[in-house]
């Protein structure tokens, strides 16, 4: 076990450098630097061309950039915006928690609302609620998700303030507001700005959860132990509940792990539309406007934070459910 | 579905293999394979009514991209800027968006540029994923090792993310989107080909077709790929759906196709400014997209169940 | 605000949505026409929630000397006051931080007198060394400013060896801060130097705060002053630093001199709001979330009805054009002379107002608009379509080159992506389609168009002037002028005619100057027909009932100081 757990961590780093390493090549063969860091819409004269070019140490051979770069980052230097004049440092201390927070929050939207129509739809198997379950889940993918997001800014913010009603009745259209937690926590009226956000960037999710938790049940559900428990006498939902719940999980408890890292960096589209300012609006603007370092910092932060999640939810597998062994390369 | 803004990839599941992305949703309910005769895999499937009508959905829209000329009755991409923006009527069905064109049209013929994206997003996917898997899967060792690290490498970038940088420094387009969706969409397959020739590369019959002398490329492609068909037909019948919805996100994102294509994606992020003003401009390449969705995933869950009987 | 300006807010929001785009500047609205909704006596307190100025993004600088584009300089204009202003209402020069100036007969040096009195708002006293030293600052080629043009229009001298490195100070520009003068000695003569001070690049720093705050006296490292608490003397006052991609919060300026109009700003507190998605800000003022929003094009008639008389669309002194390369053998040159006047007869004006803008614009009777000192209707001959005449053309253009306009290569159409250049790139396809000309639309990454357009890269091609300070010079010089070639000069167009008339116009003053302005801007669009003006802006801003006296500039500065909320 612990040579496996030390296999897996030294893989992470292979991963890591790999996609640092295709980024920096992306961007190598992508514009003019000089040009980003000057505007870009005007003629850059040979002085300030010059002077760019030295304090940026961009006259190095590229493999001397890339070394001193990939140094910089064991570091923990992400080095500075060609375009905003800050650290990438900084706008990760400012982008990171808005964006976990409302990854955070998505992922327990969905962990609710995923599990209990899962769960709905297993135990009624076939019936109409199975169905609908399944029906109104895919619908909510199916809707492209700013769609979605300037549906929810309709119906919960602008039409209420067209028809007057009370503050209780309003929601805000945009932005991240007062920008007041305890750790994820939304303290006094943040939670306002937080709820349609977080709906919108779980709705994808949701349906995954749903049907994920719907499939395990069913397996789970005609499992030996199930059986067993209900020779004991069990009452149905006791079963469903007690063990067969608590079985489904696993799978389902990676998938959320794994969404974590994915919603931090995807969320590109909930941010526009909701104004969040999170990581994933800011690596696209900068992906946009070339500003590599930003891109770079930001992606390879979200990179390890995919692989080291990976990583911990494989080696739970281990203390969820004892009948999986590890040995070899990877199973299967 | 990761497809779209905020994607789920289905993670790896106990047992090591992954799903990810645009089939999040067939993964997410497991793909073990098992051999059926196609009789017995469409009696089950028929009997999946939500199957029969996404297949339906999606015969129309083969129908409608085939025929695209004969039924309708103008030019997609012509102008009519002195008719500009109308709502619905006998001449024009669905009304005509801002520059006087007949959204009729513009949906139908969006019809082959939606398939188009999705087909070939497929096949590239498909190709990279068979050759990756089967090398990965067939040679195991070192090379294994290295191509499943570069899987990892593509599974670990944000999705939307890489599919920007990479549209930008490709350049954007029609055809750079279908290229981008393909080469951020070929690692589920890859891990899919490879774990099904995992299965059975110990087996009997593959021992005795290396014995008497077959090729490993020989091998490979007659014994062991046909092992992997059918979770492979039921996520590419999903990825392909959601194809479509990942092409409205660019679109949006301002990196999709690009005017007078008639992309139903396009259509939509332009028709999201003109909700109160021209809705149709929204809501009908809307509704094509939103029927187009739901019909690959119902299809690929009536798939799913038809092959794989054991989860019904 | 300059060209660049113009441009750089017409180019760079990339992930503009709006399919129409109002636009992409995301400006305001009125001045002349414009201010409204002054009903009585100001009220001073309150907060202002600002979605309009920042409604597709933050500004890459707030620094004077770095802002390039109207969002960029929007902050620093409520920030900073220099030594004259345009007037927010009629866009004529007035006196700011300098009471009175001369200049020689053949305006190659100008003395302005600095009042005495004004302060920063730390209460460092502004004198004619804070102008120096931003001058100096801004022409320094180590802060790479993309602003840096205008103060080098002025042409001090000793310009070019500040910009080369090899000075670190104008050797023509003489500050005394003991006779609180500003003397400025000019390579050339220019008639319009008050007008150029107006401009925000021109405004004073406080080289002691600048120097503390950054900590150094290296101007490469004092471009990170923006990043924090900037001091300035103007009406506002930063109140936090910069939030990037949420807000730039300002305050009341408590010390503030009062400014030309002479009063203190009325509003406590001013907060941007800074959104990623015009339709989104749009939608918080719809919601009752925010003061006053940029109004989309798909949504402008819908919210000039909704919100009647709280919408500000004055005219703003932009241009939107489409133009030729003229070094190009297929379009470019005197023998193609015909084919450009059939194409500039062929373009629907009409169609893109109506359609791409939704009437949000006016559809543009020259090059210059109105409100710039010496514009004249009815000069650009080719506004209205005229197809029969166009195909004539054409046919006397095949005539004379023996080409035939069919079997041309064919001609592209090159625009940057966003903003609804791509509906009007289509447009333009269509009426070229109906002349018979063939044609293909290029889009082109925002990033690097008006660098390729630059290198000569481009056809005919898509591009845009906002004005950086009132005056009719400012229109033509940096787009048709042979030294703009490089540069803003996307055309390659170099005529010695042209040429001589700006030396020329810039030697006059009054009536003299602006009746030769007009002949130049008559060879280069009539004569010469290298660029088609399509549509001239307006303001878009719409606010909230309880917001009163708002008023835009020409320039689409909103006056933020005379606003007050009830």
């Amino acid at each position: 076990m612990g040579g496996y757990i030390l296999r897996r961590a030294l893989l992470v780093i292979p991963v890591v450098v790999g996609a640092v390493t295709l980024l920096f090549a992306a961007f190598l063969v992508t514009g003019d630097p000089v040009e980003t860091i000057a505007g870009g819409q005007r003629a850059v004269s040979a002085t300030t061309r010059a002077q760019i070019i030295h304090k940026y140490g961009l006259d190095e051979p590229s493999y001397v950039r890339y070394g001193r770069y990939i140094g910089r980052l064991v570091r923990g230097d992400l080095g500075d915006s060609y375009k905003q004049g800050r650290s990438v440092n900084d706008i990760l201390r400012q982008d990171a928690p808005a964006s976990l927070r409302l990854a955070i929050w998505a992922i327990i939207l969905e962990i609710l609302i995923g599990i209990a129509a899962g769960v709905i739809a297993a135990v009624r198997r076939y019936s109409f609620l199975d169905a609908l379950t399944t029906v109104s889940t895919t619908m909510v993918v199916a809707i492209p998700v700013f769609v979605l997001g300037y549906l929810f800014q309709y119906v919960f913010g602008i039409l209420p303030n067209k028809q007057n009603l009370g503050s209780w009745a309003r929601f805000p259209v945009q932005g991240i507001g007062p920008n007041h937690w305890f750790l994820f926590i939304p303290l006094g009226n943040q939670w306002k700005f937080l709820l349609f956000p977080a709906l919108t960037l779980a709705s994808v999710s949701t349906a995954v959860v749903a049907r994920m938790t719907r499939s395990t049940m069913l397996e789970v559900m005609k499992a030996d132990y199930m059986r067993t428990a209900a020779a004991k006498g069990l009452t149905k939902n006791a079963i469903i509940l007690k063990h067969g719940l608590k079985n489904a999980m696993i799978p389902v408890v990676t998938l959320i792990g794994l969404d974590l890292a994915t919603l931090i960096g995807s969320a590109v589209i909930t941010e526009t539309v909701f104004n969040w300012p999170g990581m994933g609006s800011e690596i696209a603007r900068a992906a946009v406007s070339l500003d590599a370092p930003v891109v770079l910092g930001l992606t390879t932060l979200l990179v390890v934070a995919y692989v080291v999640i990976n990583l911990l939810v494989d080696l739970s597998y281990a203390f969820f459910d004892p009948r999986i062994r590890y040995g070899g390369a990877e199973a299967r | 579905m990761a497809v779209t803004d905020d994607r789920v990839p289905a993670g790896s599941s106990p047992t090591g293999e992954a799903g990810y992305g645009p089939a999040a949703l067939a993964a997410a309910e497991g793909l073990a394979p098992e051999s059926s005769q196609l009789g017995d895999v469409w009696r089950r499937f028929r009997h999946n009514r939500l199957a029969l009508v996404g297949m339906g959905v999606v015969a129309v829209e083969v129908l409608a991209a085939a025929l695209a000329p004969l039924i309708t009755f103008s030019n997609p991409t012509t102008n009519n800027t002195t008719l500009g923006p109308t709502g619905p009527s006998l001449t024009h069905w669905f009304g005509t968006d801002l520059l006087g064109r007949d959204i009729y049209a513009r949906v139908v013929y969006g019809a082959r540029v939606s398939l188009k994206v999705g087909i070939l997003a497929l096949v590239i996917a498909l190709v990279i994923g068979l050759v990756v898997g089967a090398l990965a899967g067939f040679y195991g060792g070192v090379l294994d090792g290295l191509l499943m690290r570069i899987t990892d490498v593509f599974l670990a970038f944000p999705y939307i993310v890489a599919a920007i940088v990479l549209i930008v420094v490709i350049g954007r387009g029609l055809n750079t989107v279908i290229l981008v969706l393909g080469l951020l969409g070929w690692m589920p397959f890859a891990r899919l080909f490879r774990s099904s020739i995992l299965q059975i590369k110990e087996l009997e019959y593959i021992e005795a077709a290396r014995a008497v002398g077959c090729s490993d490329a020989r091998i490979i492609v007659r014994h062991m790929l046909p092992n992997a068909i059918q979770p492979v037909v039921v996520y590419g019948t999903i990825f392909v759906g959601t194809a479509v919805l990942s092409e409205a996100a660019l679109s949006f994102l301002g990196v999709g196709a690009l005017e007078p294509t008639p992309a139903w994606g396009l259509m939509v992020a332009q028709g999201k400014s003109f909700m109160s003003t021209i809705p149709g401009m929204l809501f009908f390449p809307g509704a094509a997209i939103f029927l187009t969705v739901m019909a690959f995933v119902f299809m690929g869950d009536g798939l799913r169940d038809a092959l794989d009987p054991k989860l019904r | 605000m300059r060209r660049m300006r113009g441009r750089a807010s017409l180019a760079v929001l990339i992930v503009c949505v709006a399919l129409v785009a109002a636009a992409c500047s995301s400006s305001k609205k009125t001045s002349t026409a414009g201010g409204s909704g002054s009903a009585g006596t100001p009220v001073v307190g309150g907060t202002l929630n600002d979605y309009q100025q920042y409604a597709q993004g933050e500004p890459d600088h707030i620094d004077p000397d770095l802002a390039a584009d109207v969002n960029s300089s929007a902050t620093g204009q409520l920030l900073f006051d220099g030594l004259t202003e345009n007037d927010y209402k009629t866009g004529k020069v007035v006196p700011q931080v300098s009471d009175r100036w001369t200049h020689n007969d053949n305006f190659t040096q100008w003395v302005f007198h600095i009042r005495s009195g004004v302060t920063f708002s730390n209460g460092d006293a502004v004198l004619p060394s804070s102008f120096a030293y931003a001058w100096n600052r801004i022409l320094n080629p180590a802060l790479a400013s993309e602003v840096a043009y205008i103060p080098a229009t002025l042409g001090i001298k000793g310009t070019a060896d500040v910009q080369a490195g090899k000075a670190a100070t104008l050797s023509g520009l003489t500050a005394d801060d003991g006779a609180m003068t500003l003397t400025l000695n000019l390579d050339k003569p220019i008639s319009f130097v008050d007008g150029l001070a107006a401009h925000l690049s021109m405004s004073p720093l406080d080289q002691k705060d600048v120097e503390a705050k950054t900590g150094t006296t290296d101007v490469t490292k004092t471009a990170k002053y923006e990043q924090g608490i900037m001091i300035g003397n103007g009406p506002f006052i930063m109140a936090e630093a910069w939030k990037h991609n949420v807000s730039i919060t300002l305050a009341r300026n408590p010390t503030y001199w009062g400014g030309y109009e002479g009063h203190k700003a009325y509003l406590d507190k001013l907060v941007f709001t800074i959104s990623k998605d015009l339709d989104s800000a749009y939608g918080a003022f719809q919601g009752g979330q925010a003061d006053t929003a940029y109004i989309p094009a798909a949504k402008y008639q819908e919210a000039l009805t909704t919100y009647a008389g709280h919408v500000a669309n004055g005219p703003i002194l932009g241009i939107y054009d489409w133009g030729f390369n003229m070094k190009d053998p297929e379009v470019g040159g005197p023998a193609n002379l015909k084919l450009r006047q059939a194409i500039a007869l062929s373009i629907d004006r009409d169609a893109m107002i109506t359609r791409t803008y939704n009437n949000s614009r006016l559809k543009a009777l020259g090059w210059t608009p109105p409100g710039v000192p010496g514009y004249q209707t009815g000069l650009y001959q080719f506004a209205e379509r005229d197809l029969t005449k166009a195909k004539q053309l054409l046919s006397e253009w095949e005539q004379a080159t023996g080409k035939k306009a069919a079997s041309l290569k064919p001609i592209q159409v090159n625009f940057n992506i966003g903003s609804g250049h791509d509906i009007n790139a289509g447009i333009i396809k269509g009426n070229l389609d109906e002349l018979g000309v063939p044609s293909v639309v290029v889009p082109h990454e925002s990033k690097t168009y008006f660098k390729d357009m630059r290198k000569g890269l481009g056809q005919f091609m898509r591009s845009g002037w906002i004005a950086d300070y009132t005056s009719y010079d400012n229109q033509l010089y940096p787009s048709f002028d042979t030294a703009g070639i490089g540069g803003d000069n996307i055309y390659q167009y170099s005529s010695a005619e042209f040429d001589a008339l700006i030396d020329k116009a810039r030697a006059q003053t009054g009536a003299d100057a602006e009746a030769t302005y007009r002949q130049a801007e008559d060879v280069a669009l009539n004569k010469d027909v290298v660029a088609i003006p399509l549509n001239w802006y307006k303001g878009a801003v719409v606010y909230a009932t309880r917001v009163q006296n708002v008023v835009q500039s020409p320039l689409q500065f909103v006056k933020y100081d005379s606003i007050w909320v009830k």
